[in-house]
C-alpha cells in the first residue's frame, strides 16, 4: 500500500478537473489553490492533468431523435381484459414471490408477457445448447434477445436490470421488425441478483433516466423478462 | 465551446483510469455525447457526467467479451495513480470486484479508490446517505481483502474514516 503523502484528504480527480475549469465555488478554488502548494502529491496530479493535450476524436454525426411511436391501444371486451390481466397478476405476484431479494423488488408495472403488439423472447446457449425462454441463468451463460413487433424499421433497446443496477449490453439497433427478429449481438448474464431483460422499442428512454429511476422510467410499451440465478 | 470539448478531456482521463485503454474510453465518452446530444440535453455539468460515465465503464466492464478483450490490450498501459489512504486497487483486481459487489458498492468503489473522493463528495454526487456509503466502503475492504488474501487489520489502517 502506498501512503498519501497529503497532509490532509487529497484533491479527488472531479475536484481537480472543476478546478482547471473554474467551476468549482469560490471558497472551495482557494482551498485547492492552497492545497495544491502545499501537496506535492495532488499537485503532481493537477500537473498531469493541465500537461494533458488529449485530441477528442470528431463525434458522428447526430442523427435527432425519431418520431416518438406508441402502440395504438385497443378497445377490448371486458372479459378478454379482466382474464388476461387477472392472470397478469397472478403471474406477477409469485415471480414477485420468488425472485425478491433484499436489495431486488420489480414493480409489477414494469412486468408483461407475451401476447401484445410486442413480444420479447430469450435464446439463452450454454456450452453449445440453446434452449428458449429460460427462466434462470448460470453465470457466463449467453443470451441473444429475439422480439416480435409491428413490421417497419424500429429503434430497439435492451436494458438490463439486476440489483441496484442497470445496464446496457447490446448497442442500440434499428430493426426492420417482423416475427422473431434477433436483436444484433449477445450479452452474458451473471451476478447473484435476478436479471430483468427489456426491451424497448421506438421510444427508449434517456440511459441517463434509466440509471437514476430504474424500473419506474420504463414507457408502458416496453416488454421485460425476468431471468433467476441458478445454483 | 460545447459540453465534448469542454468536458470530454476529463471524462477521457478518468474512463481510461478505470479501463485502463484510451480507445475504449474514447469509445464510452463519445456514446455519452452522442446519447446526450441525441436527446438535446446540454445542460449538464461535470459531476453528472462524471456519474454517466461511471455507470457506462462499470457496464462495459461487466460484459466478459470485451472484458477479455480489455485485459489482453491492458499491460500496454500504467495503471492509475494511488493518492488515497486506501488499499491501491489496480484494473485487474477492480475486475475481480465487479463481479462480486453489487450495484452501489461498485459505483462507490469507483469515486473512492479510482477518483479518490472524500465519503462526503461520494454523498453529494450520488446522494447516497453518509451511513450508506460507509456501509458500503467496508463491503469494499472486505472484498478487496478477500481477493487478495491480505489481513482484514491491515485494510483497516489505511482506511480513512
Amino acid at each position: 500500500m502506498t501512503a498519501c503523502q497529503c497532509t490532509g484528504a487529497p484533491v479527488s480527480w472531479l475536484a481537480l478537473e472543476q478546478y482547471r475549469l473554474g467551476e468549482l465555488p469560490a471558497g472551495r478554488q482557494g482551498e485547492v489553490e492552497r492545497h495544491l502548494r502545499e501537496c506535492s502529491e495532488c499537485a503532481a496530479a493537477a500537473d498531469e492533468i493541465i500537461n494533458d493535450s488529449i485530441v477528442l476524436k470528431p463525434l458522428p454525426e447526430i442523427v435527432p431523435q425519431p418520431v416518438v411511436f406508441r402502440f395504438p391501444r385497443r378497445a377490448k371486451p371486458v372479459v378478454a381484459v379482466v382474464v388476461p390481466a387477472l392472470a397478469a397478476v397472478a403471474l406477477a405476484v409469485v415471480a414477485l414471490s420468488i425472485f425478491r431479494t433484499p436489495e431486488t423488488s420489480v414493480p409489477a408495472a414494469a412486468m408483461s408477457w407475451k401476447g401484445g403488439e410486442l413480444a420479447v423472447s430469450l435464446v439463452r446457449e450454454r456450452d453449445g445448447l440453446v434452449s428458449h425462454d429460460p427462466d434462470g441463468f448460470l453465470d457466463g451463460d449467453r443470451f441473444r434477445v429475439e422480439v416480435t413487433c409491428p413490421p417497419g424499421d424500429r429503434d430497439v433497446e435492451v436494458a438490463v436490470f439486476q440489483g441496484d443496477d442497470v445496464y446496457f449490453p447490446l448497442d442500440p439497433a434499428r430493426l426492420a421488425c417482423g416475427n422473431g427478429i434477433s436483436v444484433p449481438g449477445a450479452m452474458v448474464l451473471s451476478g447473484v441478483d435476478p436479471a430483468i431483460v427489456c426491451v424497448v422499442v421506438d421510444d427508449p428512454p434517456a440511459r441517463s433516466r434509466l440509471h437514476r429511476d430504474g424500473l419506474s422510467a420504463l414507457p408502458e410499451s416496453a416488454v421485460c423478462r425476468v431471468l433467476t440465478p441458478l445454483e | 465551446m460545447d459540453i465534448y470539448q469542454r468536458y470530454g478531456p476529463a471524462l477521457m482521463r478518468k474512463c481510461t483510469r478505470m479501463l485502463g485503454s484510451v480507445q475504449d474510453a474514447e469509445d464510452i465518452v463519445q456514446g455519452l455525447f452522442v446519447d446526450l446530444l441525441r436527446k438535446g440535453t446540454t445542460d449538464v455539468d461535470l459531476p453528472y457526467l462524471y456519474r454517466a460515465s461511471t455507470n457506462r465503464c462499470l457496464n462495459y466492464l461487466r460484459d466478459r467479451r470485451r472484458r477479455s478483450r480489455i485485459l489482453e490490450t491492458r499491460s500496454l498501459t500504467e495503471d492509475h495513480r494511488h493518492r488515497v489512504d486506501e488499499p491501491h486497487v489496480g484494473r485487474d483486481l477492480l475486475d475481480k470486484l465487479v463481479d462480486v459487489l453489487d450495484g452501489k458498492s461498485r459505483e462507490i468503489l469507483i469515486y473512492r479508490f479510482f477518483d479518490d473522493m472524500t465519503q462526503d463528495e461520494i454523498a453529494d454526487l450520488t446522494g447516497y446517505s453518509r451511513k450508506t456509503i460507509g456501509k458500503k466502503l467496508g463491503l469494499i475492504r472486505q472484498a478487496v481483502c478477500e481477493l487478495t488474501n491480505a489481513e482484514p487489520s491491515a485494510l483497516q489502517e489505511g482506511a480513512r474514516p
